[in-house]
């Protein structure tokens, strides 16, 4: 059975579907600018901190490169690495294992990351509530637009939100919807706007400063943890050297 | 990609990778006019990460050609434009470095010794204690590089320097120890396995000339230096095998005369592997070596390398 096209009023385009879709561009855009200003400057990491991370990330190389030393170079640093990590040397601070679970709430360190995890979170959410109590509030149950292309049933609940209508074919957008394939869609627009390859580039480097786990951060691993599970992992390594039988190798590669 | 990309992505590598630290003159010149024309040119078309590199070079480059004025300007408009963040590492050093071109060495030591967190700043600080009057004493250097690898136990360029410097005062085991600790966190730096070698085989030479009887646990345990160095070339080798030194130390390890010596202790399982395999290496190394350098140049590397 054909439908009788549902007419939509042209004034709809105009007072409905194009303001959601700058409210949000222009929202998006704000959001990211405050968020880039209540970003605290990164902060200069201690250098016993650094010292830690650092150690670990050697010990995690001898772990997974030892073929590249002798049976002897295994075997001294295979002793070396595990009293090391068993040690309490390398450690950036010495916890008290005996220490009240909830005093590190009280850490300011702690509360500095918990703090900032807030407030990212908090500028992601108030601007999303806010629109969509908007959208919600003046346009509810409004067909804003049809779509130029047919579509299957299945994309009914995520084109048609808010109104119901189960005979009406899919091709209508609901208000609602509009808001939702906005909220998805816009990041191209906004990498566009914000100029995209400068942020990434700065992502980036900020990303490449702490490529180890943060030890010792709020949800991190504690890092006599971390150290204990290492010199387990070293204690039980096997040894293959590269250099067993390379001369004969590197012959046969060379039909000699 | 337009002239200009191009240009500045050569530019931004060189002054990511270093490389205008052995330029020659010539081109330290050609660059420093190519990078003048160039920012003033496009400034506008760089991004703040960009433009800070692209002075950063040319204040390197100011520097290296003794232009105090002119890194004194660079610097003056580094801080104009990004100076508003004055905790910047990077800013600092590059102050330290002009205070130290300019002769105010406490200063210099002053501004990079406030704050212990800032890495970068005290590795700078500790190649203050590098004598350059004489090589031969660099105890104090040693000194601080091992002090600033106990600090940043995988920092990768001062393992290197710490393994050249022992390798200058004839420390061999203990350069070896570092460059290993470079090939444990990258384990295809093959110009490192390269350097093992000749390190294992600088060993061997200063233990053959301490030589005094023709022992045989004496021999096998100088022997198996040689088989260290060989193997460390080999390895090399096997990575890249157009390395043309390394061809060449393999040619060196095999037809040297210590191995007839070898060649009485046969009745030991590694020595009599050496010796079978050495022929065929020697061989091979010919063929390569002839490849890969031009015949004229042949007789002064070997002398290089055997003269140490």
């Amino acid at each position: 059975m054909i439908t009788p096209d549902l007419l939509l009023d042209p004034q709809l385009k105009y007072w409905v579907l194009l303001p959601i879709s700058f409210v949000m561009v222009f929202i998006g855009l704000l959001r990211s600018n405050i968020t880039f200003l209540l970003q605290a400057p990164p902060k200069l990491e201690g250098f016993k901190a650094v010292r830690e991370k650092q150690f670990l990330r050697r010990a995690a190389s001898f772990k997974t490169n030892n073929q590249v030393l002798t049976e002897e170079e295994f075997e001294v640093r295979k002793q070396y690495f595990i009293e090391k990590l068993n040690s309490t040397d390398f450690y950036a601070k010495i916890e008290d294992s005996n220490q009240d679970p909830m005093s590190q709430l009280t850490d300011p360190g702690m509360n500095d990351a918990l703090m900032n995890m807030a407030k990212g979170n908090v500028m992601n959410f108030i601007p999303q509530t806010v629109i969509m109590a908007w959208v919600n509030y003046f346009f509810a149950g409004f067909v804003v637009m049809k779509l130029p292309f047919p579509l299957t049933d299945g994309f009914k609940s995520m084109l048609q939100n808010g109104i119901a209508t189960p005979d009406l074919n899919v091709r209508y957008v609901s208000s609602i919807s509009w808001y939702f394939v906005n909220l998805f869609g816009l990041r191209p627009v906004y990498s566009l706007l914000m100029g995209g390859s400068e942020a990434d580039a700065l992502m980036s480097q900020q990303q490449q400063q702490s490529p180890l786990p943060n030890i010792g951060g709020p949800g991190g691993p504690k890092v006599d943890k971390l150290f204990k599970a290492e010199a387990e992992n070293i204690q039980i390594l096997s040894h293959e050297s590269v250099f067993e039988g390379i001369a004969e190798r590197v012959l046969e590669s060379y039909g000699v | 990609m337009s002239d200009i990309t191009l240009l500045k992505n050569k530019l931004l590598l060189v002054a990511s990778s270093g490389a205008f630290a052995n330029f020659s003159p010539e081109q330290v010149k050609e660059y420093n006019d190519e990078l003048e024309h160039f920012l003033l040119v496009s400034t506008d078309s760089l991004d703040s990460i960009e433009l800070f590199n692209l002075y950063e070079l040319e204040f390197y480059l100011a520097l290296i050609s003794k232009n105090d004025i002119k890194a004194k300007s660079v610097l003056d408009r580094l801080l104009d434009q990004f100076g508003s963040n004055k905790k910047s590492q990077r800013i600092k050093l590059l102050q330290s470095l002009f205070l130290e071109a300019t002769g105010e060495r406490d200063q210099a030591t002053k501004l990079l010794e406030k704050n212990p967190d800032e890495m970068l700043l005290s590795r700078r600080l500790t190649t203050f204690s590098r004598n350059n009057d004489d090589e031969k004493d660099n105890e104090d250097y040693i000194y601080n590089l091992i002090f600033y690898l106990d600090l940043q136990p995988s920092d990768l360029v001062t393992w290197a320097e710490l393994g050249d410097e022992y390798s200058k005062i004839g420390h061999y085991d203990k350069a070896i120890f570092s460059f290993k600790e470079i090939l444990l966190q990258d384990p295809y730096a093959y110009p490192v396995f390269y350097k093992v070698a000749l390190n294992y085989y600088y060993n061997f030479l200063q233990e053959e000339k301490n030589l005094k009887t023709e022992r045989k646990d004496k021999l096998v345990e100088l022997s198996e230096l040689l088989i260290n160095a060989r193997d460390n070339a080999l390895r090399c080798i096997e990575i890249c095998d157009v390395y043309a030194k390394s061809w060449l130390l393999i040619y060196i390890i095999s037809t040297h005369k210590f191995n007839e010596k070898l060649s009485k202790l046969d009745s030991v399982k590694e020595i009599k592997d050496y010796l079978v395999t050495n022929e065929r290496l020697r061989k091979l190394s010919e063929i390569k070596i002839s490849e890969l350098i031009p015949e004229d140049e042949r007789a002064n590397v070997l002398a290089q390398l055997q003269l140490k």
